[in-house]
């Protein structure tokens, strides 16, 4: 499970690609896998009832399952959804790029990704602790204690370093005119808005890896442990 | 070097991301979502400073 490098890697991948990749796609690729199952990995409370899943694990990555939203075969079919049933290649592209570096991202993790699926191995480098199955709070103070943040500062720099993709003059000459979805938007909103919008999901991950991280290390002094599939002080989940 | 219109642009950000931090590391709810964060963002960086510039 990964916290900000989901926000993070399309700015990445953005500023290689340029107007091969129209940008919303991307990062609704990224999103896509976690999209409609993390909340009942978590679990939340309706009117006294808690929604959660019984093996949050199986659940989120395993199969049966939602685990193949984490295929590389997932990110194909929604490409040729958008490609040949919308008519977009362009965003059917930029979908599968963006859903691809979220299926790689998270088999960083003990619980890993079915990248092959329908083969349904597990493939997992074990640099950080999976605790999703510990409820929202255990597993934001176990990531941000272990590799997996270390990953998202990785990108987080590196999207600094790239500060260039984040201005108003990359926004006008390759992220507008890279997908209509701009133009049609600019009718609703001006460009000073939109480019609030283009930028979101950096600031997004940038200020709540820095929060997640005060939160868990100065508000609740929870141990750094950058160990190989740390932290260590957590049960990590395996496949 | 920095124009004047981008260093206004980049301390309006630096300081909505302060004021985001400093909320989100004591209600951390506020940071569960993306969708929140952009309407944060379009607050605080298009529909403040517009506000500011028409009351001027």
């Amino acid at each position: 499970m990964s916290w900000a490098a989901h926000d993070l890697e399309p700015y990445a991948i953005q500023r290689h690609l340029k107007l091969k990749v129209a940008f919303v796609p991307l990062l609704f690729g990224s999103y896509s896998p976690d999209l409609m199952t993390k909340w009942f990995v978590y679990g939340i409370h309706l009117g006294g009832i808690e929604l959660k899943a019984d093996n949050p694990v199986q659940f989120h990555r395993g199969w049966p399952g939602f685990g193949f939203t984490h295929s590389l075969l997932y990110g194909v079919a929604i490409c040729l959804v958008f490609w040949k049933v919308f008519g977009s290649k362009n965003w059917g592209v930029s979908f599968l790029i963006g859903q691809w570096a979220h299926a790689l991202t998270d088999s960083g993790d003990t619980v890993g990704t079915m990248l092959l699926f329908p083969w349904t191995f597990h493939f997992h480098v074990d640099a950080w602790a999976y605790a999703g199955q510990t409820g929202r709070i255990t597993d934001a103070a176990a990531y941000f204690s272990g590799l997996g943040s270390m990953w998202d500062a990785v990108w987080m720099l590196y999207g600094l370093y790239s500060w260039r993709v984040l201005t108003s003059k990359y926004f006008d000459s390759y992220i507008f005119p890279a997908d209509r979805f701009w133009g049609w938007s600019n009718r609703l909103l001006p460009r000073a808005a939109l480019i609030a919008l283009y930028r979101a999901a950096f600031f997004y991950g940038t200020c709540r890896w820095v929060a997640w991280s005060l939160w868990a290390h100065v508000l609740h002094h929870y141990p750094y442990d950058l160990s190989w599939g740390g932290p260590h002080w957590v049960h990590a989940a395996h496949p | 070097m920095l124009r004047r219109s981008s260093l206004t642009t980049l301390l309006v950000y630096l300081g909505a991301a302060v004021l985001y931090i400093a909320v989100g590391v004591f209600f951390i709810d506020f940071m569960l979502s993306v969708f929140v964060a952009a309407a944060y963002l379009l607050v605080a960086t298009w529909l403040v400073p517009a506000a500011v510039r028409r009351l001027r």
